[in-house]
């Protein structure tokens, strides 16, 4: 009977590790989208992210491509990443760019809605 | 003994129950009274006072004032609790004097009683404001309970009076600038109303489309509202809601400034004013980069590849926001917008949730500087969707309120509707619409006068609202006619001293008296019971 139960309660383990590598070897698929952002260089600091130099080096510093949207007012610039990227990634991505010395601040160029629900 | 002992402690107890019940009933008729003093209707300064023949050499003295005109004036501020002023001489013998500030006409017209009471005055009563007879007529103003005069007995009426305001002023020759979804130029009650010289701020989306924009390109010099109508098919590719057009642009405009008296739909809080309409909400709504270029430009500051704005706005009304806190582009552009002069009168949020914790934060709302407003109901309390906190300047406003739309559930008809909506949105132009009216009586106004004087001139919450029990719902609900008033105040002497620190102070002075109340009885009951005490044994039979 001993024996029995032991058989059983091996088995349930078993079957779960083997769920478990299941799910370890299919991993959940995670939603990406192109990150768009506003980036601020350091006045004075030579950087431009018009400019295909810049925008290089901001690529290296995003470790991702970044394409350049559009200049916006108070000397920032809209830049995007070229390809969809892990929802998860883009904080990493904002983060390394804000580390770059010659850079005042990159963040996300958040949606902005109305205050009149429907 | 014993027997006779407890006999006096039951009369004691007895005596002592018939004191408290009395106490309580003099606390319920105080509190009832204190209530009814806070009706509220067209706030005034002045009392119109006439004393006796023979007491007026005493007043005037060759129509100077005359020596003990003073002492008396100082026994007309010990009677009604504030000091007063003597302003001038009128016709008939009577005379104008000043309170320290507008104050609510029942509340006047008690002071007048109390003058009246005076030896040697035949008759005192509230110098109250007169309206032009010019009767408004448009058909939809009776069902714009917003606009309404102060009504705190039931049916409750928590509106901003704007008639009391629109008898000093209506609001020209300002510009109030609306960043929203555009506008409807071919409405009828905005015709004559709103700046051809917008601009729409809508830049292509990262995949190069004009899907926000909606109207086939970027940026360009029309403001036109397309309409921002979302599919289902749009919605699931866009991650964002299905919607018919909000037409929100237009609606936030009548409410500023509709054309008034003019025979068709509603009225505006600021009908003289001019809209100067700024479109950067598209379908899916916007960008956060489009929405701070629209905001600088409207404050006149330069936007590359943008022509200059010559009909820069010192009120920015804003009903949008993103769920972020306030930091890098939005806190640059609101300072850079302060600096410049302008003011920002942006909406809460609809989340139903405190703004202290920084997870909740909605820029520009909760930018330093920017006056932020909630909504309110018709009891004068928050409205259970708006956003609350210590960021909250004030309320308004916020449940059905009436104004310019669109049939057109896509594309605009054209056909000059008029519709309720709710929401902190509908709170936010009022105040930008009332602020707009302090700027029209006087334009040396900044923008730290402006918050001032909206936000210390307001309808105190109801003693029971969540809002009066702290509920972050900043100063009161905006009341045009008290701001109007106060800033006449301006002409000729100091406005009072700013308060230290803003909101919640709408109750201060009920919560006060309540406390004193509740003082004052607590020492009759300790002195009758220690009168009681003291006599007991001698009563005992």
């Amino acid at each position: 009977m001993m024996q029995r139960r032991r058989r059983l309660v091996l088995g349930g383990l078993s079957a779960l590790l083997l769920a478990g590598c299941q799910i370890n070897g299919e991993p959940l698929r995670e939603d990406a989208r192109v990150l768009r952002l506003i980036l601020v260089p350091v006045p004075d600091s030579g950087l431009d992210p018009a400019s295909s130099e810049g925008l290089d080096r901001l690529s290296r510093a995003a470790g991702t491509e970044l394409v350049h949207v559009r200049p916006m007012s108070g000397g920032g610039h809209v830049l995007a990443t070229a390809e969809p990227v892990p929802v998860s990634q883009a904080e990493t991505i904002l983060q390394r760019l804000a580390a770059d010395p010659a850079i005042a601040y990159a963040e996300e160029d958040r949606r902005v809605t109305h205050q009149s629900p429907e | 003994m014993r027997k006779k002992t407890a006999a006096s402690r039951t009369s004691l107890r007895n005596r002592y129950m018939k004191q408290a019940r009395k106490t309580l009933g003099i606390i319920a008729l105080t509190l009832i009274c204190l209530a009814v003093s806070t009706v509220h209707a067209t706030p005034t300064d002045r009392i119109i006072i006439k004393v006796s023949e023979t007491m007026r050499p005493a007043v005037l003295a060759d129509g100077a004032l005359a020596p003990r005109a003073r002492e008396r004036v100082s026994s007309l501020s010990a009677a009604v609790g504030h000091e007063v002023v003597y302003l001038r001489a009128m016709s008939g013998g009577a005379d104008v004097v000043r309170l320290p500030r507008a104050m609510p006409l029942e509340q006047v017209q008690a002071m007048a009683e109390a003058m009246a009471r005076l030896p040697g005055v035949e008759y005192a009563e509230p110098d109250a404001r007169v309206f032009p007879m010019e009767v408004l007529n448009d058909p939809l103003f009776g069902q714009q309970w917003h606009l309404q005069p102060v009504r705190t007995t039931p049916p409750l009426n928590y509106g901003i009076d704007a008639p009391a305001a629109w008898s000093i002023t209506t609001g020209e020759a300002v510009v109030v600038a609306i960043v929203d979804t555009g506008i409807l130029f071919a409405h009828e009650d905005l015709e004559g109303k709103v700046l051809e010289a917008g601009y729409d701020f809508i830049s292509a989306d990262p995949d190069g489309e004009y899907f926000t924009a909606n109207d086939g390109d970027g940026r360009d010099p029309d403001p036109s509202d397309p309409g921002d109508w979302v599919t289902e098919e749009e919605a699931e590719e866009r991650e964002c809601r299905v919607s018919h057009s909000s037409w929100h642009g237009t609606h936030m405009a009548g409410i500023v400034a509709a054309s008034t008296s003019n025979g068709k739909g509603i009225a505006g809080v600021s009908w003289g004013a001019m809209i100067l309409p700024i479109r950067a909400l598209g379908k899916c709504d916007g960008y956060s980069s489009d929405v701070i270029d629209a905001m600088r430009w409207a404050a006149g500051l330069p936007v590359a590849g943008v022509p200059n704005n010559h009909d820069a706005a010192k009120i920015i009304n804003m009903s949008l926001g993103a769920n972020q806190s306030c930091t890098g582009a939005w806190l640059d552009a609101v300072n850079a917008v302060h600096e410049k002069g302008s003011l920002i009168v942006a909406a809460a949020g609809n989340g139903g949730v405190s703004m202290s914790s920084s997870r909740n934060h909605v820029v520009p709302g909760v930018c330093p500087g920017v006056l932020t407003v909630a909504a309110t109901n018709k009891a004068g309390d928050r409205a259970s969707f708006s956003n609350y906190g210590p960021q909250i300047d004030l309320g308004a406003p916020g449940i059905w309120v009436l104004s310019t739309s669109d049939q057109g559930t896509t594309s605009p008809l054209d056909d000059s509707h008029y519709e309720n909506k709710s929401g902190t949105s509908v709170s936010a132009p009022q105040v930008a619409g009332v602020a707009a009216l302090l700027l029209s009586y006087d334009d040396s106004l900044d923008r730290q006068d402006l918050i001032y004087l909206l936000t210390s001139n307001v309808t105190p919450y109801p003693e029971d609202s969540l809002c009066a029990a702290g509920g972050g719902c900043g100063s009161g609900v905006l009341n045009a006619g008290l701001a109007l008033m106060a800033v006449t105040e301006f002409d000729g002497r100091p406005p009072p001293p700013r308060p230290a620190s803003s909101g919640g102070g709408g109750g201060a002075i009920s919560i006060w008296a309540i406390t004193l109340i509740f003082f004052y009885a607590y020492l009759c009951i300790w002195n009758n019971r220690r009168q009681a005490l003291h006599t007991a044994p001698a009563s005992a039979p």
